[in-house]
């Protein structure tokens, strides 16, 4: 075999294992064009070598003309692609050239086959014959087509194209993509310029082409095989990124999950999976899963997801939903959307936690808080029996007096009826009386769950002094209150709020019972002091508190009263935390204790 | 029933048990008078009224003790009957040791408050008679000179009347004078009923 067959044929495989090779990872990553691009040019420069071959062995001048009007095909398929390539790999270059120049290469194909021989001669009068490599090859003898120019200017666009997209690439930064594709790209337009000018002229027996583009299959097939290495790479770190990621996720007991917006598919990891099986489909709906939440939280989640997808907050919820093992467990799922250009979301990606044994210490501490709680208020509403019992049997007696007064009237002849009237009329009354005392009691001692909502101050204290009103007439002590005018509420628990008002209030009467001469008051004020809290005093005129035990006051257990439980104040305190406040203990200047309380502020609830 | 010219003063400062106790002793006969505090009550009081005072024991302010103890110095003290929205006994026994009459819930039974009252009535009627007549012999010793208070004194010590002559120095002729005197004053015929009178006027028997 000669030197000339064995390059030649050499080039042509080589240029057809790549361009399989890319036409394989084309089928795969259907996305990736510029694979199918670089197989069409590998493929066309295979044509090309083979042709080239043929050519330089024609035997007649009309075989010549023949053979290379069929490589201009095999040329126009490897511009186009080359256009198109660059496009798509180096994501630079002007879109009207590469359609320019595609036109173009059409416009000569359609030409190339309506003249003959073809578009580069006019014609081929003979074949000379010319040694190379020690062969003899076929040059062609004929004149060049006038058409030439325009197989001249596409090569001047396919230049100016190349450049600018090369520099296009090297300002974003893709430098080496750009010179080595551009220079390669470049050198072999002008080299082939230059051997089909060469050709033409009968200088060298055929344009070279394969061995011109040869170099630059070469850096093209580098530049994707480097892309290939990169992104195998890239799977691979992924690969071992999402082992750990599941190996922390599992360890942590942490569910990922996605939902896809568009697709409406929800994907969870196996912890996700394992604890929520929604039935159906692997990616069930957004609905599917949703019918697995409590009916008491969907609602409330269906809000939330919408907001979230509104909004520009990133998603935060807490609910309940049936596991997988068919019991209620409690998630806590935070998530992020992510959006398109016009800011539509397209996916909901986070994480979820289940917090079912988080949920139920909270629950059964508050369960236990509020038993404690319970226990105290039984006990501070023991401390009022005597009172409680005297101002029930006020309202008692009036209404019995008032009964026998009435039958002894009935007696008279005639009855009196205007005073019958009156009686019965001040009976309902008392009965009212009564009936509130007994629900104001009542009201304490419930047992109840925290419930917190907005709560006016004024009707809280006089709730309380209502109920203290007997035992400080019995102490001989005054409660005066002094609120300015449209304080806002306080967020807490009515129930609990009352129990630490009556605590504090207790304890005042009982600094002030042991004290001869003074006057017995206690006062209450209330005002806004910082964003958001306000600030409860409850100052009285007893004995005040040792200033040794000070810092302890709120501590369980420490009484100085023969008859106190001693849990008064440290129940007061953790209602006062547990609403987010906070509980302290002053003495006045001029004598007695001072109790201050900061309170959360109520958000108002817009007005519906 | 109250005798003429009784009344029941009624002391409470919760209006409602205040209207219905007044319509019971009203509709039970009584004559009543009504007040809305302790202090309403001694400002108002006709002096030398007579009854009884049916008071709340705790109402703001003066409360039934301070009210009985004010009542107890005046003098024409009224008996008091204390009622309270529920008794505790150590302020009812300290009640009833200053003298109150009676100590009652307010839910107690009709009859036990009318008895109460009562009792009540009965013994200002008594102790009003002894103030009228504790009253005149007052009047009546006033009239007694100084040396006829002395011999009186002596007298109560059972002194005959050389004796007495004797420890204040003068005849005793002049003790005879100012004995028959006093005696005459005092509208009594015998040294017994002197000595009796004497200890009712709440003159003391010896010195």
């Amino acid at each position: 075999m000669s030197w000339i067959t064995a390059i030649w044929s050499i080039a042509a495989g080589v240029s057809l294992t790549l361009a399989a090779v890319h036409i394989l990872v084309w089928v795969r990553k259907r996305n990736a064009l510029e694979h199918l691009f670089f197989s069409v040019s590998a493929m066309a420069a295979a044509v090309i070598a083979m042709q080239e071959l043929a050519l330089m062995h024609a035997q007649t001048p009309a075989e010549y003309g023949a053979m290379l009007r069929w490589m201009h095909v095999s040329a126009a398929a490897m511009a186009i692609s080359i256009v198109w390539f660059i496009r798509c790999h180096l994501r630079a270059g002007r879109i009207w050239l590469a359609w320019l120049i595609t036109g173009l290469r059409i416009a000569i194909l359609i030409l190339n086959f309506s003249l003959s021989p073809n578009a580069s001669f006019q014609e081929i009068h003979a074949l000379r014959e010319i040694a190379f490599l020690g062969e003899t090859l076929s040059s062609p003898v004929g004149s060049g087509s006038a058409w030439r120019v325009l197989i001249h200017l596409s090569s001047v666009l396919l230049l100016v194209y190349t450049l600018d997209a090369g520099v296009a690439a090297w300002k974003r930064g893709r430098s080496r993509q750009a010179l080595l594709l551009s220079s390669s790209i470049l050198a072999g337009i002008i080299l082939a310029a230059i051997f089909s000018g060469l050709m033409v002229r009968g200088i060298l027996p055929g344009p070279f082409i394969a061995l011109i583009y040869l170099p630059f299959v070469f850096a093209m097939a580098f530049e994707l095989s480097l892309d290939l290495i990169r992104s195998n790479q890239l799977s691979g770190e992924l690969l071992q990124s999402e082992k750990r990621m599941s190996l922390a996720a599992r360890a942590a007991d942490l569910g990922l999950w996605e939902w896809n917006v568009v697709g409406d598919e929800v994907w969870t990891n196996d912890v996700g999976s394992n604890r929520v099986r929604a039935s159906g489909s692997d990616r069930p709906s957004i609905e599917r899963y949703l019918a697995l939440v409590h009916p008491d939280d969907r609602d409330r989640l269906r809000a939330t997801l919408h907001h979230t997808l509104e909004g520009s907050e990133d998603f935060q919820a807490e609910f309940r939903m049936t596991g997988a093992d068919g019991a209620e467990r409690w998630i806590a799922a935070r998530g992020q959307v992510e959006r398109d250009e016009q800011r539509k979301p397209l996916l909901l990606r986070g994480v979820s936690v289940d917090i079912t044994a988080r949920r139920q210490a909270e629950l059964e501490l508050q369960t236990h808080r509020n038993e404690l709680a319970l226990v105290q208020r039984v006990s501070a509403m023991g401390q009022l029996s005597l009172a409680l019992a005297h101002e029930l049997n006020q309202p008692l007696g009036a209404i019995l007096r008032n009964a026998e007064a009435g039958e002894s009237f009935l007696r008279q002849d005639p009855p009196d009826l205007g005073e019958l009237r009156e009686i019965l009329i001040d009976i309902q009354n008392d009965g009212r009386r009564a009936a509130d005392v007994i629900d104001r009691m009542r009201a304490l001692l419930r047992h109840g769950d925290l419930r917190l909502e907005a709560i006016e101050l004024q009707e809280l204290i006089e709730q309380v002094a209502a109920l203290l009103n007997a035992e400080m007439q019995a102490r001989h002590a005054t409660l005066h209150s002094v609120l300015p005018h449209r304080l806002p509420k306080v967020r807490g628990d009515h129930i609990q709020l009352q129990q630490v008002l009556l605590n504090l209030l207790l304890n005042s009467l009982d600094a002030m019972d042991g004290m001869e001469n003074i006057t017995r008051r206690i006062e209450i004020h209330a005002d806004q002091v910082e964003d958001g809290l306000i600030e409860l005093a409850i100052e009285d005129t007893g004995t005040g508190i040792d200033p040794d035990r000070l810092p302890h006051l709120f501590e369980p257990l420490l009484t100085t009263k023969a008859e106190g439980t001693g849990i008064g104040l440290a129940i007061s305190k953790t209602i006062v935390e547990a609403h987010g406040g906070r509980i302290w203990a002053e003495n006045n200047p001029d004598g007695g204790a001072c109790i201050l309380i900061k309170l959360p502020i109520a958000r108002e609830e817009p007005a519906a | 029933m109250s005798k003429p010219g009784q009344k029941v003063f009624i002391v409470d400062d919760d209006a409602s048990f205040l209207r219905s106790i007044e319509r019971l002793l009203r509709s039970s006969g009584h004559a009543t008078e009504c007040f809305g505090s302790a202090s309403e009550f001694l400002a108002r009081r006709t002096p030398g009224a007579k009854g009884c005072v049916l008071a709340d024991l705790r109402m703001p302010g003066m409360d039934g003790m301070a009210l009985q103890a004010k009542l107890a110095q005046s003098a024409d003290p009224l008996p008091v009957v204390f009622l309270t929205g529920h008794g505790d006994i150590p302020t009812g026994v300290e009640a009833m040791r200053r003298g109150a009459e009676d100590f009652l819930v307010k839910t107690a039974p009709k009859e036990l408050l009318l008895a109460a009252i009562e009792r009540a009535l009965a013994r200002d009627a008594r102790e009003n008679t002894a103030r009228t007549r504790r009253r005149q012999l007052q009047s009546h010793f006033e009239k007694l000179t100084p040396r006829e208070h002395q011999v009186l004194s002596q007298v109560m010590l059972g002194r005959r009347n050389k004796q007495i002559a004797t420890d204040m120095g003068i005849e005793e002729r002049s003790v005879k004078r100012h004995r028959t005197n006093l005696m005459r004053k005092l509208e009594v015929t015998s040294v017994a009923e002197l000595v009796q009178l004497a200890i009712e006027a709440g003159m003391p028997a010896a010195e």
